[in-house]
């Protein structure tokens, strides 16, 4: 039975940016996609770097009862920290300003993250043999939030269980071992497909990994300005390369969102 | 709540919003640029959802990260159907602003002092509330003053009221200092203590 709250509000908090313009589209997007289906009587979006901002986003809520999702890959520094300090929030059910706010894991850390992440490397790459074809999950590594890694490494190991015809299924980082510049190094495979597991196309999506993956050694100016994504498959270091825009862009990521909410409402009936 | 205040203000004829005028009409309801009302072929637009498109750059092409900077273009036009339509609109180009509007009229309008704000930022923004009494004026000046509609209320000691505004008009409050004026304390902080360093 899907979920369904006519009567509470879904809040979807991103990160958002000053600078990139393309950073908090596919929340809006998400927001709007779930509101088409119906499921809660108010659909709203967040951003700790844009507007609506965290502290103002209440005012526009009616509903008494409100499911906040952090659309971010990770636990971490913001989820466990940011977000609730802004939103007053202490644990997962909170009573702030006579509304109940029931807080809900980031949808990175969902287990239905690795179908989103199949689909995605399918529909790049359909017609390759999956059993000559390396599929590599990107994340940033860092050594500041073990978390990040191991969202990523959780849903690689996820796919690599549930056998879907790989030949390899890994991990790698931007900015720790395994490192995605050694791409050719890690896999075997003729094909590699490789999709970044971040929430929008920024900086890291369409300018860094570009890069170190050789791919080009010029940065666009945007996301939306970059031909990168089309350009499908790219023949580099003797291998065909297949490269997905950020996972977070997909249009299904809406269903991860509701996933965590049920979820939530699973664990706390 | 909110759109009983909107629904009530549009059927008294509607008025201005930041730099948007929204009026009623025989089929809903229109919103426009305050510079737009004499200009004849604007952009229509008929989907609430398109305001993202509308505010998302200014006319120069750059990025609006904050929504009641005072440089939304012209040039185009909204008809939305219902109440709700034009409460998601306006949430949009002005975000919470008609919640805001409501809650002050109850007196349940939540202030934050400043250095409240600043004081219990963590990470890179945590030596944000070092910044000195000029450094505050110079964010401020550079950041609400030149170029944001909002009313500001959480300024210690004078400004700190809601003030009277236009007739026809809703006013935009800002209850508490957004994130970007938070970066702006941190940057001068490191400008000050640099300073303080070279001499």
């Amino acid at each position: 039975m899907p979920i369904s709250k006519p009567n509470s509000a879904l809040l979807i908090v991103g990160h958002g940016s000053t600078e990139n313009p393309d950073s908090s589209t596919p929340t809006f997007q998400q927001a709007a996609e779930i509101r088409k289906r119906g499921r809660f009587g108010e659909v709203h979006c967040a951003f700790w770097k844009e507007e609506p901002g965290f502290r103002q986003v209440d005012y526009m809520i009616e509903s008494d009862e409100v499911f906040v999702v952090p659309n971010f890959i990770s636990e971490g520094y913001f989820t466990r920290e940011v977000i609730p300090r802004e939103f007053e929030l202490e644990g997962a059910t909170s009573q702030v300003h006579g509304k109940t706010w029931h807080y809900c894991d980031p949808v990175g850390i969902h287990p239905n993250m690795s179908r989103l992440l199949l689909k995605r490397a399918e529909e790049i790459a359909p017609d390759v043999p999956k059993e000559e074809t390396a599929l590599i999950i990107v994340g940033h590594g860092t050594k500041l939030n073990k978390k990040s890694t191991e969202a990523v490494r959780d849903q690689a190991n996820l796919l690599r269980e549930q056998n879907h015809g790989y030949g390899e299924v890994l991990d790698a980082y931007m900015e720790e071992a395994p490192f995605i510049a050694k791409w050719d190094e890690l896999t075997t495979a003729e094909n590699v497909v490789v999709v970044p597991f971040f929430i929008a196309d920024g900086l890291h999506s369409f300018q860094d990994i570009p890069v170190l993956l050789g791919i080009t050694d010029e940065l666009p100016a945007a996301a939306s300005q970059a031909t990168i994504f089309h350009e499908n498959p790219i023949r580099l270091r003797n291998r065909n390369l297949y490269y997905s825009r950020a996972i977070g862009t997909d249009s299904s990521m809406a269903d991860v969102i509701i996933d965590q909410v049920e979820s939530y409402c699973e664990d706390h009936s | 709540m909110n759109l009983e205040k909107l629904e009530s203000w549009l059927e008294a004829g509607g008025g201005v919003i930041g730099q948007i005028n929204v009026a009623p009409e025989d089929e809903g309801y229109t919103l426009k640029h305050v510079d737009d009302q004499m200009v004849e072929g604007l952009s229509v637009y008929q989907i609430w959802e398109d305001a993202h498109e509308i505010c998302k750059f200014n006319s120069a092409g750059e990025f609006r990260p904050l929504k009641s900077s005072s440089d939304l273009r012209t040039g185009w036009l909204m008809k939305l159907g219902s109440v709700g339509d034009v409460l998601a609109a306006l949430d949009v180009f002005y975000p919470a602003a008609i919640g805001m509007w409501t809650k002050e009229e109850f007196g349940k309008l939540r202030v934050t002092p400043m250095m409240e704000t600043l004081q219990r930022q963590t990470g890179m923004y945590r030596f944000a509330q070092t910044i000195s009494e000029s450094g505050k004026e110079k964010i401020i000046q550079e950041r609400c003053r030149k170029s944001c509609l909002r009313r500001i209320l959480w300024k210690e000691g004078a400004g700190a009221q809601p003030g009277e505004s236009a007739e026809r008009e809703i006013p935009i409050y800002c209850p508490e200092i957004c994130n970007l004026l938070v970066a702006d304390a941190r940057k001068v902080v490191r400008e000050e203590h640099q300073a303080l360093h070279n001499s």
